[in-house]
């Protein structure tokens, strides 16, 4: 079974992320960035399949030049092999679902993982529009039915369950009020949700193995992709702030306040 | 005497005790290698200390039988010479050691000490005994083997008895005598026999005692026994500080190296010998902080794992000790994984690093990098850890703490008190190094202000980092990812050199730890001190004047294990709570021996899942000391989160306060003119 | 004159709630551009949703087939683009929930269209209107334009307030439109569909949600107990979920649930912006926290200091007592 997973290097929200004066895009300074956390379940989902079925694992990501250190991570955690599409400059999640769709005709996996959303954008598209360029089935927000504490997460087995004949490939997937099933002809595009899995945490002998995987660079231009953006972004505002700070001594108090006041109970 | 006779003997008692020594000790080659001859003086001091004195058996808690071991201990000194003495009579009537002469001055006295030691070695065996067999305390393993050793000691006196006694009937010396205590009251009590029948008894006594020592020989290496023989070797071969406290840095970058210990051959040879010095005596676990709140964890069964696994693996190690190139590769790969069975995970999860069990094992067993060593296996090759080890791990890699929260954020906790930057150019003394607690932890933050006010008071030099500091690494490190750590300990030398840094000012103990103990073997040397130590000095300098911190109110210091224990710093937090009027109502487990709160070793970020928590049980012992209300002082951020939830979690938020040295200091700055404020205000 | 697509949600026959935001944030659209709005409902047995949404005064294209039976992107999304097609729309608005956010990008795929998902609010008029959206966990608030000639958006549906059909308002034409999906064709199988099973109300439309933090130290009793006391449901943070003791879908967050109950209870929640970006929609944010200086407390319109596991339990009971008098 060969995979096609993205690696999208992120800011962590965790960051203090303040947007420049002008709100041309935010301070970079001083953040620090890491592997889209989705698309590192997305990554662990991929080694579980590959180590059930075999085949290939092929992580790819767009970007300049750093986001080879969220691709090592990557190949550190078990992926075969890498491949960074060279983009500078705005790219709208058109943009990379059209790029991802050139390097899925290069690679003809049998499986495109993606991370539901990024944490930088939170745009919660790319994976569709892939799909839907591709013409092949989709899933998003994959999960499983099985608690992430019990034995099957012990053993690392994957959540995404293929066929014996490996033709198609059954998702368990979040919806509002439930989990959905469904059951997708393989080649399709999956996008993952937080509770899939636990993603592995790289060994040492993996981090030193991945210096020597293959990493190749293709730039975005050789792809012959238009990709001036449909969705601009014009201007970043720091988020409202929601007015309050004001504090009860007590729950008699409170109870007060919430009865007579707020008339909410 | 027959010389024959001697010589046949000792060669059958010899013979066999050769091979299984040879037997115990040839594993041993094939573990990893380790320099442990350097530095002979310091070796050689702490063999005096540790070996012939005996210090670490002079404990208040185990007073009884530490003498007694300490009888036993001095009974096989001077006994050593009357059997070398006795196998010589065995082949000369006339045999004595030089110098020793029974005639001689120094002879008689050697006689007569050896009858008192012989008596009191009796006494001492027969303690044993009543303990092993009647009285059975908690900590000691009972077996068999523990039995039969007694026994052989309580025959080797009584036939030496019987032997001496014998020969003075023969002599007619009948009554009692000072000048041979034992002998003479043996005769007495052999007064009724023939001159035949007591030099019957007396030559029996002789073979029967040779052959028991050659018996006792025999049994020594076969089991925990083996203690008797490793045992000076071992405090002689003992790591010298800081220990526990510095661990071994890996080397990641060779090929072939080797990321802790996944296999028997991965412990180091010293490792090896530890497990046979081990006799179980068990003062490692009277207040492991693990092991005493139901956590499966002892060093001492760790010791008797390791050695049954020894005994179990020795001839592929024999084969593994001979081998060389792949070879070597494949027998050492052969060999199972001491995680799968030997050591349980639980248990080396379980470990607080408090270095308690180093502090106690009076043979100076060295339990804590083992267990870090298990580790690193963990962590670094087969990557299966809790999950919350793995966060914190993910956490330090992206944001340089464990909390994860942003680097860009560390000076908040400062905001608007204009405190300088390294950055800035501007000289200072001391670094102030704030901590990942002092800087993220709502509740360490009042501590890092705290810090600031009694610098400024006192007209300190400082400068911090600012989003420039980042984490030690000490958890990373001592939750087994050396690479992590040395990638946060290479970042640090890099900034403090950037800076000159020459002075560390640091108010988390695992801070200091890191930067005095283990930044050296990279490169970076500077001096490190504590908050409550520069308290100290200031207040002795004139340069810091306080009123009374805490009023009225009672008041216990907790010894933070990586301050008092690892680092010896336990005078200067008392003597600046003294500085701010604090009278310090002790802890029964304080100082070097204090309890962990159950944070160390990384354990702070994981969950408590097994046994009771380590907290509570501390928090309990600190509200009993002080009558059930007061504040307990610590002066560390772990220490301080710990008994906080401790104190939450038993219901005692009203009674007890748990507060900083820096900031009873602090207010006690304050209160030198506007009078008593109340605590932690 | 351009047209705005409301791409409806229906279950059963019954329009779903969301939607109604979503014709709120449409019918602002169509006023800033000076259009007029346009829904497809789409399913099989969906002519009550398409009549209910019609009652509001709108044109409803009704695509009604067997194929249509379960929701399927797969499926879904050419029928969308066929509504597009024939209604020569310039915009498609869903609401951004579960179902809208899996088929809108499939469907702006197949219409070059871009597409600007979560928004929160619009500014400016004509075609050049603007759509803010949270970015970076919502740390940050980004105003884009879309350029293609076919845009599609996403409504958060807690931004908007349900339309509400005026009286006497003249109910909008319902039109049938042919399905040419053929179900053999589909090489997606819908499978099974396991409800959460819970007496509580769904987090996204509860009126009351009472969440836990890290404070809880994983003993959710006294959440749940309040919550169950107003008939409310239980949120926790990411921190909880985390740390394993809150189920996943109990997640109130950026990542996770967005929700605007009209009363939120944060127990033991220092607040990380992550979290409160799923919350801050709420009418009334009470904060219990033992922290006086956690960040929930900037955003909580009523702030306790204190530990959850007294104030929660003693609320409770005043809670009870007062309906008991009453």
């Amino acid at each position: 079974m060969k995979i096609l997973v993205t690696a999208k290097r992120v800011e962590d929200p965790e960051s203090r992320i303040l947007v420049k004066p002008d709100g041309s895009g935010i301070v970079t300074d001083g953040v620090n960035y890491k592997l889209n956390p989705f698309d590192e379940i997305a990554v662990e989902e991929a080694l579980r399949l590959k180590e059930a079925h075999g085949g290939e694992v092929v992580v790819v990501s767009i970007g300049s030049e750093r986001a080879a250190t969220e691709l090592r991570g990557a190949l550190a955690m078990g992926a075969d092999r890498a491949v960074l599409v060279r983009h500078d400059g705005p790219l709208d999640p058109g943009g990379a679902a059209a790029l991802l769709e050139q390097v899925a005709a290069r690679e003809a996996p049998d499986l495109v993982l993606l991370g539901k959303q990024a944490v930088d954008d939170d745009q919660n598209q790319t994976g569709q529009l892939l799909a839907g360029r591709l013409g092949w089935p989709q899933a998003t927000c994959a999960s499983k039915k099985e608690s992430l504490e019990g034995e099957a997460e012990q053993a690392r087995r994957p959540g995404l369950l293929r066929s014996a004949d490996g033709a198609r490939l059954t998702v368990a997937r979040e919806i509002d009020g439930g989990l959905e099933t469904l059951e997708l002809a393989l080649p399709a595009v999956v996008t993952v949700d937080l509770r899939l899995n636990k993603p592995r945490f790289a060994s040492l002998p993996g981090i030193m193995k991945a210096k020597k995987k293959e990493l190749k660079e293709l730039p975005a231009a050789s792809l012959g992709v238009e990709l001036t953006p449909r969705v601009v972004v014009r201007r970043l505002l720091p988020p409202p702030v929601r007015k309050g700070g004001a504090k009860v001594a007590d729950v008699a108090e409170l109870f007060e306040k919430l009865h007579q006041q707020a008339k909410v109970i | 005497m027959s010389p024959l006779a001697t010589a046949l003997l000792l060669a059958a008692g010899l013979a066999p005790f050769a091979w299984n020594l040879a037997r115990r000790l040839r594993p041993l080659r094939a573990l990893r290698a380790e320099q442990r001859l350097d530095r002979p003086l310091a070796r050689l001091s702490g063999l005096l200390r540790f070996g012939l004195a005996q210090r670490r058996l002079f404990d208040r808690e185990e007073l009884v039988p530490g003498l007694l071991h300490v009888l036993v201990f001095g009974a096989f000194l001077v006994l050593a010479l009357r059997t070398v003495t006795l196998f010589g009579l065995g082949f000369s009537e006339a045999f004595a050691l030089p110098g020793l002469a029974p005639s001689s001055p120094a002879g008689r006295a050697y006689l007569v000490a050896k009858d008192v030691v012989v008596l009191a070695a009796l006494a001492g065996a027969l303690g044993f005994l009543w303990r092993r067999l009647v009285t059975k305390p908690a900590r000691l393993t009972l077996s068999v083997e523990g039995t039969l050793v007694l026994g052989f000691i309580v025959a080797l006196m009584l036939t030496e008895l019987a032997f001496d006694g014998a020969a003075r009937l023969r002599a007619g010396e009948v009554g009692w005598s000072a000048a041979a205590p034992g002998g003479s009251l043996a005769a007495l009590a052999m007064s009724g026999l023939s001159l035949a029948a007591a030099g019957l008894l007396g030559a029996a006594a002789f073979w029967l005692h040779l052959a028991v020592v050659l018996a006792f020989l025999n049994v020594l290496p076969l089991g925990k026994h083996f203690h008797v023989l490793t045992a000076l070797p071992n405090v002689y071969l003992r790591a010298l500080p800081p220990g526990a406290s510095a661990l071994r840095p890996l080397d990641l970058e060779r090929e072939d190296a080797v990321f802790g210990t996944r296999s028997v051959a991965d412990l180091s040879w010293k490792e090896g010998l530890d497990a046979y010095a081990c006799t179980e005596c068990g003062r490692c676990q009277t207040h492991c902080p693990a092991h005493t709140t139901g956590k499966p964890l002892s060093a001492k069964e760790v010791n008797r794992a390791v050695r049954a696994h020894l005994r179990e693996q020795e001839r592929p190690l024999v084969a593994l000790a001979a081998a060389g190139g792949p070879a070597r590769a494949e027998l050492q790969a052969a060999l199972p994984a001491l995680a799968d069975g030997v050591v349980q995970p639980d248990t080396f999860w379980s470990c607080t690093t408090c270095g308690w069990c180093e502090t106690a094992c009076p043979v100076l067993i060295e339990n804590v990098p083992r267990l870090v060593d298990l580790r690193r296996q963990a962590v670094l090759v087969d990557a299966v850890m809790p999950d919350e080890a793995g966060r914190i791990f993910r956490n330090l890699e992206t944001q340089g703490n464990p909390w994860g929260i942003g680097s860009n954020k560390r000076t908040e906790w400062c905001e608007g008190l204009d405190v300088p930057r390294a950055a800035s150019g501007e000289p200072f003394e001391w670094l102030f190094f704030v901590g990942c607690a002092g800087a993220f932890d709502e509740r360490q933050k009042k501590v890092s202000r705290a810090i600031v006010r009694i610098l400024r008071e006192a007209g300190v030099s400082f400068a911090i980092l600012g989003d420039e500091e980042t984490c030690t690494g000490d958890a990373a490190r001592r939750l087994g990812n050396e690479y992590l750590f040395q990638q946060q300990a290479r970042a640090s030398v890099e900034t403090f050199g950037r800076y000159g840094v020459r002075k560390i000012l640091v108010q988390c103990p695992h801070c200091l730890n890191t930067l005095r103990n283990e930044l050296p073997a990279f490169g970076g040397r500077y001096e490190v001190v504590h908050h409550a130590e520069l308290v100290d000095r200031l207040v002795a300098e004139g340069r810091l004047t306080l009123g009374d911190g805490l009023g009225q109110v009672r008041a216990t210091y907790h010894d933070p294990c990586y301050l008092a224990r690892h680092n010896g710093v336990a005078e200067a937090p008392r003597r600046a709570l003294a500085a701010a009027g604090v009278q310090v109502t002790e802890l029964p487990r304080s100082g070097r021996t204090g309890f962990c709160c159950g944070a160390g070793g990384g354990r702070m970020w994981l969950e408590e899942k097994l046994g009771t928590r380590v907290n509570r049980s501390r928090v309990d012992e600190a509200a009993a000391a002080l009558g059930g209300a007061g504040v307990i002082a610590a002066a560390c951020p772990f220490c301080i989160t710990m008994l906080k939830d401790g104190v939450a979690e038993t219901g005692r938020e009203e009674a007890i306060h748990v507060l900083d040295v820096a900031e009873i200091v602090a207010t006690a700055m304050r209160t030198r003119t506007a009078g008593t404020q109340t605590p932690g205000a | 004159m351009s047209t705005v697509l409301l791409v409806a949600e229906q279950a059963q026959g019954a329009l779903r709630r969301s939607t109604l935001s979503a014709l709120t944030a449409a019918r602002e659209l169509a006023r800033r551009t000076g259009g007029a709005v346009t829904a497809l409902v789409a399913g099989h047995g969906a002519r009550g949703a398409a009549d209910e949404l019609a009652a509001h005064g709108v044109d409803v294209l009704l695509a009604d087939a067997p194929v249509l039976e379960r929701y399927l992107a797969e499926s879904y999304a050419p029928v969308v683009a066929d509504a597009v097609a024939a209604t020569g729309a310039a915009w498609v608005v869903v609401a951004a929930t579960a179902c809208g956010k899996d088929l809108l990008p499939r469907a702006a795929a197949a219409l070059g269209a871009g597409v600007a998902t979560d928004v929160l609010s619009l500014a400016g008029d004509g075609p050049e209107v603007l759509l803010r959206r949270p970015m970076w966990a919502g740390n940050v608030l980004a105003e884009v334009e879309i350029t293609s000639a076919v845009k599609a958006i996403s409504v958060r549906p807690t931004e908007f307030a349900p339309a509400v059909a005026a009286a006497g308002v003249a109910p909008g034409t319902v039109t049938a439109r042919p399905v040419a999906v053929a179900a053999a064709a589909l090489r997606t199988r819908f499978v099974e569909l396991q409800v959460a099973k819970s007496d509580r109300p769904d987090l996204a439309d509860a009126r009351v949600v009472v969440a836990g933090g890290r404070g809880t130290k994983g003993d959710f009793k006294a959440i749940e107990a309040l919550a169950d006391e107003l008939g409310g449901a239980v949120g926790a943070s990411r921190a909880a979920v985390d740390a394993g003791w809150a189920p996943n879908d109990w997640q109130v967050g950026q990542t996770g649930k967005v929700v605007a109950p009209d009363l939120y209870v944060a127990a033991g929640i220092s607040g990380a912006i992550q979290h409160v970006a799923g919350m801050k929609g709420a009418k009334v944010i009470v904060a219990i926290n033992k922290d006086p200086e956690a960040p929930i407390f900037q955003v909580a319109d009523y702030g306790l200091v204190g530990d959850l596991f007294q104030a929660l339990p003693e609320l409770q009971a005043r809670i009870r007592a007062a309906r008991e008098a009453r």
